[in-house]
């Protein structure tokens, strides 16, 4: 079982990711903005992955990937926009995954075991 | 050896004579009367041709001068460019043209320009195929342009290739070459006179009254030659402006083409939300049927159906949205009265909100503009649109003002309200294409406004007034036509 962050504006979309990564038997915890995903992430308790929204009010998710980055928090960060072409943005590319949002959740969830794996966090 | 005769210099062998300082010469009576006819002629004339063809009647005419050809030289960069001549192209065609010619008179000849322009066609063939390099220091011809002296070429004295050469390129035994340098406009220009018919030699005395009345049609050459050039640079405009309307066609292609990328983008984003809501919620609701024992998961199963309602609610505002934009690209424009029309569109939605108050300033003359009328309606409408909202969030009575007013060069179409105006923070975001601050907003009523702005050629701009928001759509008048004549120019 992991600890997952998942970053969206929107509560649908938070609400639609956190019933189907519990039912896998994940424990997630919701932010709805990037401040409020760099505060859950300053806290003590640690995030095993963070699933991050490009668009959003006032910080973009790319602002929140490059914070995490340069402070070296050592969190795999899966990029989940509505955007393909963010892909072409370099800042994205410092995601470990970026997936194009879209009503079949497999390709998350497909990702969301491989980072796990991969980081040692299962 | 050169040798200075009293002020002439005379080089004999090279076969030409350079008359360093003319001689005073008094013009005979006769040529005077003539030289009085063609100013007369040539005074109003802007074209060159039209100055030059009487100079060279008086020159070429049995009753002028009475040379047998003339040409007219200017130096074009490199070279000396042939601009106009006169006389045949030979002894033999010569002597058909003077047989023909000696028939008119004078005066005939410098009203029927075509009786003498004739057989000049030929004669231009002949001397644009001699060309002459202005820089070339064996070339008598150019020598005498950069000394700015006259020069008689004979072919008796031909002694040496430079003068030999010109004669027979030109076919002369004799030539005469006056400089004419116009220094206003910074244009050096020859006039060589020869008699290929006659073979008579050339006198200096006559070159000498020559210099002396071709200086008196100066200023008029001068005129005409700066008319050409004026001419010839309102053709470069011309052709500049076309191009530049050509690239400016380009570039509103461009922009539009970049909108079209933008929006696209953002209505991929837009809608690839709710239907991922839709989607990923629909496939959870078939496990849950699958496992049965819905009750249990009632509150669930509501809150799953009211998200996908939502959401689905969502894609049909922005997708109606996208057809009041398609609207937009297909503008149709006529003469229209932008009065009448704001009226029209206050009454439709007088009728359709009932709580809506608007306060018209609206002219009862007709103002008109080059409109879409759908276009401006959807505006006008839009633009009432947000006021109302926003007078109703805030509680605020005070009625909407729809105010249309003729300024200088366009017509300002205003709407406002008095519901505490648009936050400074969000002003600047407005335009952009599905911000929006209302639950149900589609983020796109003010970015078809800036559309429909745009596609009128006309400035929208929208500020706070203080107490409310303020749109502002500066029209440019419709310029009426009046007896193929614009209003505007008076």
């Amino acid at each position: 079982m992991a600890r997952i962050l998942v970053v969206d504006d929107e509560s649908a979309i938070r609400y639609l990711f956190r019933t189907e990564l519990e039912e896998e038997g994940h424990e997630v915890v919701e932010a709805s903005s990037g401040e409020e995903a760099l505060e859950i992430i300053a806290s003590e308790t640690p995030i095993d992955l963070m699933i991050l929204d490009i668009r959003m009010g006032d910080m973009s998710g790319l602002e929140v990937l490059q914070r995490v980055v340069k402070e070296e928090k050592n969190i795999p960060v899966i990029l989940c926009s509505a955007y393909a072409s963010y892909q072409d943005d370099f800042t994205s590319w410092l995601a470990d995954s970026y997936v194009v949002k879209s009503p079949d959740l497999t390709e998350l969830k497909n990702e969301v075991k491989r980072l796990l794996e991969k980081y040692g966090r299962k | 050896m050169s040798k200075s005769l009293g002020g002439k210099l005379i080089c004999e062998e090279f076969g030409f004579c350079s008359i360093g300082k003319l001689q005073k010469v008094q013009i005979p009576e006769n040529l005077r009367k003539r030289l009085g006819f063609v100013t007369d002629v040539i005074k109003d004339k802007r074209k060159l041709e039209e100055v030059l063809h009487p100079i060279f009647v008086l020159l070429t005419h049995s009753e002028g001068f009475g040379f047998n050809r003339v040409v007219f030289f200017v130096v074009e960069g490199p070279e000396l460019k042939n601009f106009f001549a006169l006389g045949p192209r030979d002894h033999v065609e010569g002597l058909d043209m003077y047989s023909r010619l000696s028939k008119i008179s004078f005066e005939d000849c410098l009203k029927n320009v075509e009786a003498t322009l004739n057989d000049t066609s030929k004669l231009r063939e002949l001397f644009e195929t001699i060309r002459l390099y202005s820089k070339d220091a064996k070339n008598p011809v150019c020598e005498t342009i950069d000394s700015g002296n006259c020069c008689i070429l004979t072919y008796t004295r031909a002694k040496d290739e430079r003068a030999y050469s010109i004669l027979t390129t030109f076919g002369s035994t004799a030539l005469a070459i006056v400089p004419m340098h116009l220094e206003g406009l910074g244009v050096k220009a020859l006039f060589l006179v020869d008699n290929v018919v006659t073979l008579s030699p050339i006198e200096r005395s006559r070159v000498d009254i020559l210099s002396k009345v071709l200086d008196v049609f100066k200023p008029h050459i001068e005129r005409a030659y700066l008319f050409k050039v004026i001419e010839e640079k309102d053709e470069t405009i011309r052709n500049l402006r076309s191009t530049i309307e050509e690239k400016q066609s380009h570039i509103i292609a461009m922009e539009r083409l970049n909108i079209a990328r933008e929006l696209t983008s953002s209505i991929v984003h837009e809608i690839r939300n709710p239907v991922t809501i839709i989607g990923g919620y629909a496939s959870k609701l078939l496990r849950l049927i699958e496992d049965g024992n819905m009750e249990s998961k009632s509150e669930m199963l509501k809150e799953i159906a009211n998200a996908m309602y939502v959401n689905s609610l969502r894609i049909d505002n922005i997708l109606r949205s996208l057809d009041d934009l398609n609207a937009t690209l297909k503008a149709r424009k006529i003469r229209l009265n932008i009065c009448y029309l704001a009226r029209k569109v206050v009454k439709e939605m007088t009728r359709k909100f009932k709580d809506l108050r608007v306060h018209m300033e609206i002219p009862d003359t007709p103002i008109y503009v080059e409109g879409d009328p759908v276009q401006m309606a959807k505006f006008i409408e839009n633009a009432i649109i947000n006021a109302y909202e926003a007078s109703l969030e805030k509680e605020v009575k005070d009625p909407v003002v729809v105010r249309i007013k003729k300024e200088d060069s366009h017509v300002d179409l205003t709407i406002e309200d008095k519901a505490g105006g648009i936050p400074e923070d969000i002003l600047s975001r407005v335009y952009e294409p599905f911000f929006t601050t209302k639950p149900h907003g589609s983020g796109l009523g003010i970015p078809v406004m800036l559309m429909i702005a745009k596609e009128h050629r006309a400035t929208m701009k929208i500020e706070n007034t203080g107490v409310g928001a303020r749109v502002v759509l500066a029209i440019p008048e419709r310029l009426e036509v009046i007896n193929g004549e614009d209003s505007s120019s008076r």
